[in-house]
């Protein structure tokens, strides 16, 4: 089954992932296996304190739709849409309410860590995307990675 | 019947349901009956190890050894307590991987793949099967021994009440049935022996039992054993502490384990749950055997010290958890045991020469037959003629430690161990291990039998591996991928973006589910 999603662009394309692979491990043969998409929800909120001065902003930050996991990010992300088959992509375990809800607590920590209010910040919910990042799974004999569509950076598989 | 049987014979209910429970599981293929289909988490496969290991020796022969020697015994347990994470550090992994490589499903098919002879095969069946039935036997008695005392039962109405309960289970529910009701037979010994011995130290304080132990027989604390018997004889101190600290990795029933977990991961949990159920329970029957010499010094027969003990000082409640303790260590052992020896007479005699072509059905069937048969066997013999518990299980385990752990831990690191290697290993260990125990060779030469069964039969893997065929180059690839990962060069390590792991481990486990997909349409 297919369907369109939002896909970040890649920028490293296969063989640049499988030349940084190589050329840390010549010992080993190494060859592109396939690419898997990743799900990820970018979450928006705006935020507003009332203290002596009104304060008020953007927060936006990734969640992993599988481990839950949260990242801060400074700008909204360019998407275009892709068609993903079911064998490429990583189905989200986590539901957007449910990615929503700890997008808050994670701001929550970070602004009661950091800015040390007063009052209690108000949010609203500015923008919720599911997206998907592209890894190359690139393996040998002996070993086997993911490596960051767009970073580059990389990960053994376990 | 007194409450304390009543409370013994619901225990035993239980364990047959829990057995009949996985008949139909079993019933699937030889994989599940023999292996439970590979999927044995790291709790059950560390409490089913570790409850197989455990025999009614820790609750007779242990104890007994130490009210004869005093301290000298718990040489033993020290190398005991140890013996479990030995086991799986060493073979663990490497074994999960390479019997799954070679589809092996019993020890003995293992060896004969791994070392490419069906030579291999024969010799390590009639070793095994001797020699694991023997074991079996020595819990057998154990068994009638226990209930008689504890039941008031005649021998022979509790050898067959005892044994008749495991072998029931064992044949309906197979492997699965051996772990699981292994696990609850663990969780049962370590809280049985906890609970005596908090009550022995309220009849004698650890300072008081010295000082007793020290007016009545100083030499009771030495390290060389009562009257000094051992004196000096380091090879025989090194036996006591190596026959249990490395001769579980040469027990088929026990390398098993091995093979039915669920994963190489499996290993990790399995240690931390096998090393802690150790550290609770292996040093207690010894210290109460120590505590028998003092309060009860007219025992006629030493290996009934725990039960003496315990009716003569903590009736009641007590006793029923005692009787299901001793039982549960009996059985936990003779069930895999039984398993075993039913799963070498069916895969590696009757489907390998016999009936290569036998049905999957009818190889479960065979397996069941040879389950009951066994069990018969025993118990006709343990009728027959029972010797002491202690001395039938030493000699049982120490032969077939001798004879198969080189060729074990070889067959996982040894680019160089071949048939005829695997074949010397095997007959010298277990031949120097007889010759030496029959013909008392230890007093002469102060050398355990273990340490001397285990000496040549390093010496035979060695030499022997120099002759005959070498391993095939798909064996040496084997080998090198069941070491698992390689490790990454020091550069690529250094540049391993770490906080990638959230997804690696997902996408694992996707790809992981994808290919099985795969497998399956």
């Amino acid at each position: 089954m297919t369907t369109e999603f939002n896909v970040l662009p890649h920028s490293i394309r296969s063989k640049e992932a499988l030349q940084k692979i190589t050329s840390l491990d010549r010992k080993n043969n190494y060859t592109i296996d396939q690419k898997v998409f990743y799900p990820y929800q970018f979450v928006s909120y705006h935020i507003k304190v009332k203290t002596f001065l009104v304060k008020e902003g953007y927060l936006g930050c990734t969640i992993d739709m599988i481990s839950g996991r949260e990242s801060v990010i400074d700008s909204k992300p360019t998407f275009f849409k892709k068609t993903l088959c079911k064998k490429e992509r990583i189905q989200p375990v986590l539901t957007r309410e449910k990615a929503e809800k700890q997008a808050i607590q994670y701001f929550q920590r970070q602004t009661a860590k950091r800015l040390k209010f007063l009052a209690l910040p108000r949010y609203s919910l500015t923008d919720s995307h599911l997206f998907y990042r592209p890894y190359w799974i690139i393996s040998s004999k002996n070993h086997r990675f993911i490596v960051d569509g767009l970073s580059g950076r990389f990960h053994p598989l376990t | 019947m007194d409450s304390d049987g009543i409370v013994f014979i619901i225990y035993l209910l239980v364990l047959m349901t829990v057995g009949l429970l996985f008949t139909r599981r079993a019933s699937q293929s030889p994989d599940h009956y023999l292996l439970g289909n590979r999927g044995v988490g790291a709790c059950a496969t560390a409490m089913t190890m570790q409850s197989s290991s455990m025999s009614g020796y820790m609750f007779m022969g242990g104890p007994a050894l130490a009210f004869q020697h005093g301290w000298y015994a718990l040489w033993y347990a020290i190398g005991d307590a140890g013996g479990a994470i030995v086991n799986l550090s060493v073979l663990g992994k490497r074994m999960r991987r390479m019997s799954e490589k070679l589809s092996a499903l019993s020890p003995i098919e293992y060896l004969e793949k791994r070392f490419e002879s069906p030579m291999v095969r024969v010799i390590a069946s009639i070793i095994s099967i001797i020699f694991i039935l023997a074991y079996v036997f020595a819990q057998f008695i154990a068994a009638g021994k226990a209930l008689t005392q504890l039941t008031g039962f005649s021998y022979e109405m509790a050898l067959i009440i005892g044994v008749g309960v495991i072998v029931i289970y064992t044949v309906a529910g197979g492997y699965l049935a051996v772990v699981y009701t292994d696990f609850i037979q663990g969780i049962i010994m370590v809280i049985g022996v906890l609970g005596i011995s908090i009550l022995a130290f309220n009849h004698i304080s650890f300072s008081d039992l010295n000082a007793q132990l020290a007016s009545i027989d100083s030499t009771y604390l030495s390290i060389w054993g009562k009257d000094l018997a051992y004196y000096g004889q380091w090879g025989v101190v090194i036996g006591a502490i190596l026959i249990y600290l490395v001769g579980y990795m040469g027990l088929p029933h026990v390398v098993t384990r091995h093979m039915s977990m669920k994963s190489t991961k499996t290993v990790k949990g399995a240690i931390m749950w096998a090393a802690t159920w150790n550290q609770l329970f292996i040093f207690i029957p010894y210290v109460l055997g120590l505590i028998g010499i003092v309060l009860l010094p007219n025992l006629s027969d030493p290996e009934m010290v725990i039960p003496e003990l315990t009716y003569q000082f903590f009736p009641g409640f007590l006793a029923a958890l005692l009787l299901s303790a001793i039982m549960a260590a009996i059985m936990s052992t003779s069930d895999s045991l039984l398993m075993q020896a039913g799963t070498i007479l069916s895969r590696d005699v009757y489907q390998r020469f016999i009936n290569p072509n036998a049905s999957e059905k009818k190889a479960v069937l065979v397996s069941r037959l040879c389950i009951l048969i066994g069990g018969l066997v025993g118990i006709a013999i343990a009728i027959y003629e029972p010797p002491a518990v202690a001395a039938l299980v030493i000699f049982s385990f120490g032969v077939l430690g001798n004879s198969f752990l080189v060729p074990y831990v070889a067959s996982v690191y040894s680019k160089k161990a071949n048939h005829v290697g695997a074949i010397c290993a095997m007959i010298g260990g277990a031949t120097t291990n007889i010759l030496w125990t029959t013909l008392e060779f230890e007093g002469a030469t102060g050398v355990h039998p273990f340490l001397a069964g285990l000496i040549v039969s390093f010496i035979g893997m060695v030499i022997g591996s120099q002759f005959g065929k070498k391993p095939s180059d798909k064996m040496k690839e084997a080998i090198d991928d069941s070491k698992g990962k390689k490790a990454l060069p020091s550069k690529m390590e250094k540049r391993i973006a770490h906080d990638l792991s959230p997804e690696s481990n997902n996408i694992s486990e996707f790809l992981a589910n994808q290919s099985l997909t795969t497998l399956k349409s």
